[in-house]
């Protein structure tokens, strides 16, 4: 049998190069350059802003996003300012999410 | 290959306009859009909408698929003869097996072909004569369910995938993959992974797809688990709330002595710093105790005493506040 086959987080702390996500997407530079103009997506170090996206690096949780996107896109014809408004909207809705589950976590079961 | 009702699943009648496919399609995908609904089995039903509305909302694709007949749902079907022929334009041949796909990955092959502009001589329907055309594999999504202990210390899981691809023969196939893949300790639910090259492989050159890999944590019977921390339920009796007491606390590494302070009041959070779930990067989760005084539910006849003897002797009044 193979060696398992290891696996890379998509987080913050993992970087990509900002062209990665053309291909785990399936979206055109063009939309990918919009999203970049709502502010979607940007370079993970901030000395790179002055570069042109195609040379930036971007976290690989980017790589998510850039999914979700696409999705958006295709399953709602969303353009980019559509996308870039759910995109915002479903971080608050994950974020507000996440807090309410911690919340809870924090409220003891009633014993037996 | 199994039918499924396209209309059914659109909610239109076979008769239904454009526009009304339109209009049903954009309802539905707003209900059970993984990315947006919280219904049960969303990505299931999404998946069946989205093929629904390729194939209805495409006037040749609908006119092949009306040309199936009428089924029932889920009921085993073979297309009538000279369907492949009249509508796959030389993509598949009749009498090739079609058990293998679904309905679905039919339809879409079908409009990848008149993508492509149709009409490649068989073997090789994808990619027309001389031509050096290539293309990347799909990538896959699956679900990784790890128990909260497979996730403190890492694990392997195998993953059966089934994935559509381009057999060497040009036509589309069902492949099946057993990938085995080792999950990094600090992996938590909702995390996501991704695999590169382990998706659908390319075609004629092109790139093999990736993996995208998400985890799920099944509950667990005494911790509950929030990003990387820990939180367990702590009772304690109203002895030990009052005077303190040093007890052990199970942790995922076994049990710890803590010590609990003088005072202590039911709601408390007591952390344990870096008992939670590991980080793939950085430090770990704490494990937090939510404490709860326990009552005693039958008091011996000396507890009652002894409480009661409290009570008279009691100088605080915890509802001076609501005077």
């Amino acid at each position: 049998m193979t060696d398992p086959v290891e696996l890379h987080f998509l987080d913050d702390d993992t970087l990509v190069p900002f062209t990665d996500l053309l291909g785990a997407s399936g979206l055109a530079m063009e939309l990918l350059i919009q999203l970049v103009e709502h502010g979607i997506f940007e370079p993970a170090h901030p000395s790179e802003r002055g570069l042109v996206p195609a040379q930036w690096r971007v976290s690989s949780h980017a790589l998510f996003v850039a999914r979700r996107a696409s999705r958006l896109h295709v399953d709602f014809g969303l353009d980019a300012a559509g996308i870039a408004l759910a995109l915002s909207l479903m971080d608050r809705i994950d974020a507000l999410e996440r807090q309410l589950h911690e919340l809870q976590c924090q409220l003891p079961r009633q014993p037996r | 290959m199994k039918y499924i009702d396209y209309y059914a699943a659109l909610e239109v009648d076979h008769n239904a306009s454009e526009a009304d496919v339109k209009k049903a399609y954009r309802r539905l995908a707003r209900k059970y859009h993984p990315d947006v609904s919280k219904e049960k089995d969303a990505e299931e039903k999404f998946k069946v909408i989205a093929e629904a509305y390729q194939t209805l909302s495409d006037k040749e694709k609908r006119a092949a698929y009306d040309q199936l007949g009428s089924h029932r749902s889920g009921e085993d079907f073979r297309p009538p003869p000279g369907w492949e022929s009249r509508f796959s334009q030389g993509g598949m041949s009749d009498g090739v097996d079609l058990g293998g796909i679904d309905l679905g990955d039919l339809f879409e092959a079908l409009g990848r072909q008149r993508a492509r502009g149709g009409a490649g001589p068989r073997p090789h329907a994808f990619a027309g004569e001389g031509e050096t055309f290539s293309m990347p594999g799909q990538d896959f999504e699956a679900t990784a369910q790890l128990t909260l202990e497979d996730a403190f210390h890492g694990t392997e899981v195998n993953l059966d995938l089934t994935i559509p691809d381009i057999g060497p023969d040009g036509n589309l196939r069902q492949a099946h993959r057993n990938v085995r893949v080792r999950i990094p300790k600090g992996a938590t639910e909702g995390q996501r992974l991704r695999v590169p090259g382990k998706g659908g492989a390319g075609f004629n050159g092109g790139p093999s797809g990736a993996l995208y890999l998400n985890i799920r944590i099944a509950p667990h019977a005494r911790f509950r688990l929030s990003g990387h921390d820990l939180y367990l339920d702590l009772p304690i009796t109203p002895a030990e709330a009052v005077l303190g007491a040093k007890i052990e606390v199970p942790t995922m590494e076994g049990r710890v002595a803590l010590n609990i302070r003088p005072g202590t009041r039911s709601g408390h959070k007591l952390r344990m710093g870096g008992k939670g779930l590991p980080q793939p990067r950085g430090t770990p989760g704490d494990l937090y105790c939510i404490i709860s005084i326990v009552t005693p539910t039958a008091p011996s006849d000396k507890e009652r005493a002894l409480y009661t003897e409290l009570a008279a002797a009691a100088h605080e009044d915890p509802r001076a506040h609501l005077a």
